[in-house]
């Protein structure tokens, strides 16, 4: 784990915000209890809620969502509380459905009260958002559209939810509570208008411009971007940001990409994009001169987080290599000699991304170069295959067991070398990760 | 790993949210779990017989009227329904026009209700005289 105690802190922040609402209660005059099961269920309904509200402040991404762990990690933990908030207000109806069925009437029943309809329409949104979360691509939901469906979705089902709440009105009698959850839907709207109005706003007020567009190897682009009159954004090599074309930011068009440039340069700053997906296979249409907006930067993944290490390990897998590659230029641009290994996996040697320049930067940085090709050609005599522990045994000598280590590439390649890594008895704090491909 | 890490701690986190909303609803609820069903307010009233006896198709039609308006999903008869304001010892507490004036939260009621309660309840003016009346029947008969 990176950082016990930082860890320990949010996670303690977070449990304080989600069981305010019940907790409040008990620091007044209690209320009678009405049988274990009514309250648990009581209980459950309000603290599924407000999980499911504070998913908005873990998605908003405040600069402060950037400590210790990583944003990517705060999206993970974004995906996996909403299967639980859904579980725990799937267990609020179902005690009332087994303990209190009359209470509930038929949830499918449209003459029933507005609050309980409200709810159950909450409920049905819930579940469909996090169908559509998990399985975005089998459902063959494009990224974009899922995006603003999303919203759609947590908005509406967070107000049904809210009003179901409200008209209940059960522990809602206590002023303090009453306040408070007042309080919880005045932040939550606050926090919309942040993340939907402001904050684009804010990127609208710093545009950049396209200046230059070059094709790579492996079908990948590099795109350099130019702020329009400002400073860039400052940012540690390896990090990454949410990238706007061809829309304002207000479009919820912004895609996710690894800055590849060095962090070292004077004001420009690239990224390398390979065609994957439907939007980065239109990245070779950009013009020079278009307008492009970024909100960033964001992530763990940097060699500047760890200033004392004696060396780094960096092992890539295909596009994998464009943060890496930020880091190695900022190495050379620094003057930084200290030794480093790449490990870097293809499919085959033509698609190598970047391999004339990084065997160029094996005259500036201590740099030792480990290819491995999945399909190699005729005649070569590297690694082939995949990164496996032997590769990893053979190359790294015992001096590398205290450096950092840098894994970026497919979950596949991540999940097999983190192993192999954890075999090598690599403590687990010196292993980073970038995870993408969220949903 | 790190994801691995992150779906433990999610796990873990839905674990304690989960074990301090038992520990409220126990806290709430003292008793031991076999005694709270004897509270008096779960407890079925025991009926005293009226002398002439309830109207029996007037006493249907005050139920078909109190599970129209979903009297359950906020009250409890003889432990159905939400137990939080049971309706069990209504009958014998008010009469015919105190509960009337309960029923659709006349304005009378402003310092019993508070004013959130009072609202939703004055829905129920729509309520015609006959189907308050038969309501109240089936109330003091359920």
């Amino acid at each position: 784990m990176p950082s016990f105690v930082s860890t320990f802190f949010w996670i303690t922040f977070y449990l304080g915000l989600v069981l305010a609402p019940l907790s409040i209660l008990l620091s007044g005059p209690m209320p009678a209890g009405s049988g274990f099961w009514w309250d648990f269920s009581m209980a459950l309904g309000f603290t599924g809620m407000a999980m499911m509200g504070v998913q908005f402040l873990l998605t908003a991404r405040f600069p402060f969502s950037n400590v210790s762990f990583g944003i990517d990690i705060i999206y993970f933990f974004h995906r996996y509380l909403a299967v639980m908030a859904l579980v725990i207000i799937f267990l609020h109806v179902a005690i009332l459905f087994t303990k209190y069925p009359e209470s509930i009437g038929s949830l499918t029943s449209l003459q029933g009260p507005w609050h309980m309809r409200a709810g159950a329409g909450s409920l049905l949104i819930f579940s469909l958002m996090i169908i559509c979360a998990l399985w975005r691509k089998p459902l063959g939901l494009l990224y974009e559209k899922w995006r603003l469906l999303h919203i759609v979705f947590a908005v509406s089902a967070c107000s049904l939810a809210l009003g179901h709440i409200e008209g209940v009105s059960y522990y809602l009698a206590v002023p303090a509570q009453h306040t408070l959850w007042h309080m919880y839907t005045f932040f939550f709207l606050l926090l919309i208008f942040y993340v939907r109005v402001l904050k684009p706003w804010l990127m609208y007020k710093k545009p950049y411009h396209v200046t230059k567009l070059h094709k790579e190897r492996d079908n990948s682009w590099t795109m350099t971007l130019e702020p329009d009159g400002f400073k860039r954004l400052s940012f540690k090599p390896g990090q990454f940001a949410w990238l706007t074309l061809r829309a304002s930011p207000w479009h919820i068009k912004e895609h996710p990409f690894s800055i590849s440039s060095s962090a070292e340069t004077e004001n420009n700053l690239e990224f390398t994009v390979k065609e994957l997906g439907d939007f980065t296979r239109t990245i070779k249409q950009t013009s020079i001169g278009q307008v492009a907006y970024l909100d960033g930067p964001y992530g763990a993944f940097s060699i500047d987080r760890h200033p004392q290490a004696p060396g780094f390990i960096f092992i890539a897998g295909g596009i994998g290599i464009a943060p890496i590659m930020s880091m190695l230029r900022t190495m050379r641009d620094r003057g930084d000699r200290r030794p480093i290994w790449l490990i870097y996996g293809t499919e085959n040697w033509h698609d190598t991304t970047f391999r004339e320049e990084l065997e160029a930067l094996k005259d500036t940085l201590t740099l030792h170069i480990i290819h491995v090709i999945k399909n190699p050609p005729e005649g070569w005599t590297g690694e082939t295959g995949y990164i496996t522990a032997a590769i990893l045994t053979k190359y790294l000598s015992p001096e590398t067991q205290s450096f950092e280590y840098f894994l970026c590439g497919p979950k596949e390649m991540s999940n097999l070398v983190q192993h192999a890594l954890r075999h090598r008895k690599i403590p687990l704090k010196n292993i980073h990760c970038e995870l993408f491909d969220m949903v | 790993m790190r994801e691995r890490w992150a779906k433990r701690i999610a796990f873990l986190t839905g674990l304690i949210i989960l074990l301090l909303s038992a520990l409220f609803a126990n806290l709430q609820n003292p008793a031991p779990a076999g005694k709270k069903d004897a509270s008096p307010d779960n407890a079925p009233m025991p009926m005293t017989p009226v002398a002439a006896g309830p109207d029996i198709s007037l006493t249907e039609a005050g139920r078909e009227i109190y599970n129209e308006q979903f009297c359950a999903s906020c009250h409890s008869l003889a432990g159905n329904g939400a137990p939080r304001n049971s309706l069990d010892a209504i009958g014998k507490k008010y009469t015919d026009l105190e509960l009337k004036n309960r029923i659709t939260g006349a304005d009378a009621l402003k310092d019993i209700y508070s004013e959130r309660i009072l609202r939703y309840k004055q829905r129920y003016k729509d309520l015609t005289d006959e189907e308050l009346n038969a309501l109240i029947l089936y109330l003091k008969n359920p």
